[in-house]
Formats: C-alpha cells, structure tokens, sequence
C-alpha cells in the first residue's frame, strides 16, 4: 500500500516522454507523408494564423494533463488513427488529383490583378496582343468565370518524366493558374508551358550520342 | 496506339517535321477540339498545323483538318491574325531527320539518323542543338519521319 504513491509518479513519469513522443511521431509521419502541394499550403496558411495567447497556451497543457491518466489508451488511440485517416487520405488524392499531386507544385497565392499584370508583356515587335496572356487572353476570361465561392487563385508549375508511358497526352512542362478551394484544384490554366510529346525521347538519342 | 503524324516546320529554308504539338495548350485553354469528317489514328488530335520560324520566332502560319482541308486561322484565333506568334511556347522541340534507325509505333517514338532540337523561351528560339543518332544499316531505309501504317474511319453524323 505504501508503495501506490510510487506506482503513481512511475505511471506519469512514463506517460509523460510517451504521450510527447507520440505527438512528434504523428506530426512528423503526417509532414512526410504529404505531398509537397499540401505542405505548401499548411505553411502558407500558418503564416498567417494569430499566434498563441497565454489562454491558449494553459488551455493545451490542461488537455495535455487530462490525458495523462489515461495515456496507454490516449497514445495507442492517435497512432490508430493516423493510419486509418492516412489510407482514407491517399484513396482521396488518387481519385481527385493524382496527376496534380504527382508532377505539381504550388507556388503561390496570387490576386487576379496581379496575375493579369506579371502576365502582360510588351512585345517590341507588336506581334504579341496587347492584352494580359496574349493570345491566350479569351481563355483566361473563360478560366476567371469558372471560379467556385471561395476558391483561391494559385500560380503552380507542373512538370513530369516525359519517358513515363503513362504520360502519353501529358506536357512535361507547364506553368499557369489554378483555382484552389479546400486544398483541391478545381480548375487550371497554363499560361506557357510545353507542347505535347507522346513518347518524343530525346534523352534516349542523347545518350546514343555520348555512348 | 500508332505513331502521330508530325507537325510541318519551315526553318531555313526546309520544310521539317516537327514530333511536338506547341498548338495543344492553346486549343486545351480555349476548349477547342477539331471534328472534321474523318478520324485517322495517326492523328488522334485532328489537325496537323503549319508553323514557320523566322527572326528567331516561332509563328503558325496554318492548319489543315484530317481531310487535308485548310482551317481558317480566324476560326480560332479570334484576332483574325494571318500568322500567330507562339508566345506560350517553351520547351525543346524535336524534328527528325534522315533514315529511319528504330520504328515506334507510337506516339512520335521512332528514332531517326538525326534530330534537330530546337529550343524555345516564350516563342523565341535561344538555341538549337543536332544530335546524330548513328547510321542506318539498311540503305534502302525510309527516309523522313512518317508513320508507318494507321486507320481511317468515317465520323457518323
């Protein structure tokens, strides 16, 4: 009987490396298994969250207390879950934007007019239309009325293995503008970018040459 | 899956065929398909384009549909130009030349003796590399890219 009060600071004095160790473990499996377009995105969103208030701040540790007590259950219940979200995860990211995830990147969250201003060029020979995009100008207008309530304009570049097969229809290089709303792209416009290649290998003639 | 009929490019003087369809991202923006009456597997895009490159540009100067009929360039460019400069176009085309070392029957896959690069920064040529790919064993090799064989195949109305 003497010895519970023992019992009890041993308990907590495990507790406490193992409910910490967990939180690091699942941050850092989450942060690796993100694709960098989605780690792009949290980092642009924290930078503009408020930072924490002394409330805050004992509102967390309190939280971190309760689970103290129940820590075997607390740990085993987060390392569960995150791999039951990350598999709900992935099967989301194949439906939707396999193709983004893969070859894209995010770049940055642009206004329209900004984007219409780095996108206008002063050709010296005028044979570019004076207008933002040139002669991609009436798909731009088109791509500005397919925006959804609260979806974001993005620049991104894309690139992509041009020897993989599955990239039969697929430019290896583009550069343009995406609507984003709730982490997903809704719409892309690329503004430059590469023509369509269908199994065009020139490394393959450039390592003949060398050979 | 068949190899695509190239591109025409006038460069110096020599009409080449060009493996690269730099009108892609333009049609795919405006959401432009060509229907002509005839579908052929060697061009599963519908169109083969014209493109000329002078003072370092490049410019299309025009576009024939499946049937080898001629597409107004004011039929999609809506600026009625009479050539377009090809400002969204950065990227290292590829144009082969010489006899057939390789067939591929797909895509623009084939290899040739050689292959003139030629690369782009928003439509202007910064540079162009020939790279030679060896000599073809066969003297009576085709010369010229060409797909070797396709389907032509009427569209229903």
């Amino acid at each position: 009987m003497t010895q519970f009060p023992l019992w009890i600071v041993v308990f907590v004095a495990l507790g406490i490396p193992v409910l910490v160790a967990t939180r690091w473990l699942v941050m850092t499996i989450e942060r690796r298994r993100r694709t960098d377009f989605v780690n792009g995105m949290m980092d642009a969103l924290a930078d503009r969250k408020p930072k924490p208030t002394v409330k805050s701040r004992v509102r967390d540790i309190a939280r971190f207390a309760l689970l103290i007590p129940i820590w075997p259950i607390a740990a085993t219940a987060v390392i569960g879950d995150l791999f039951i979200r990350t598999e709900r995860r992935l099967t989301i990211d194949r439906d939707n934007q396999s193709d983004f995830i893969a070859h894209g990147k995010l770049t940055r969250k642009v206004s329209v007019i900004e984007a219409e201003r780095l996108e206008t060029a002063n050709d010296p020979r005028a044979e570019r239309p004076s207008v933002p995009f040139g002669y991609l100008w009436a798909g731009w207008r088109e791509f500005l009325k397919a925006k959804e309530p609260g979806a974001e304009l993005w620049s991104f570049e894309k690139s992509s293995d041009i020897d993989n097969a599955t990239n039969f229809f697929n430019r290896n290089y583009s550069r343009g503008y995406a609507w984003v709303k709730n982490g997903k792209i809704l719409h892309e416009f690329a503004a430059e970018g590469a023509p369509g290649r269908p199994f065009g290998n020139r490394e393959l003639t450039t390592d003949r040459l060398r050979a | 899956m068949t190899a695509q009929a190239a591109e025409i490019l006038h460069y110096k003087g020599r009409e080449l065929a060009l493996c690269a369809e730099p009108l892609d991202l333009y049609l795919e923006n405006n959401n432009i398909r060509f229907d002509s009456g005839t579908i052929s597997t060697a061009c599963w895009r519908g169109y083969i384009g014209e493109w000329l490159i002078e003072n370092r540009r490049l410019y299309l100067i025009g576009i024939n549909n499946v049937d080898d009929e001629p597409i107004p360039l004011s039929k999609i460019f809506p600026d009625n130009p009479k050539r377009v400069f090809a400002h969204w176009v950065t990227d290292e085309l590829r144009c082969p030349e010489g006899k057939l070392l390789t067939y591929v029957h797909g895509g623009y896959g084939s290899t040739y003796e050689r292959d003139l690069f030629l690369e782009f920064r928003q439509g202007e040529l910064v540079a162009e590399r020939l790279v030679y790919n060896g000599e073809a064993p066969d003297p009576d090799a085709p010369t010229g890219y060409a797909p070797g064989a396709w389907t032509t195949m009427s569209r229903g109305k």
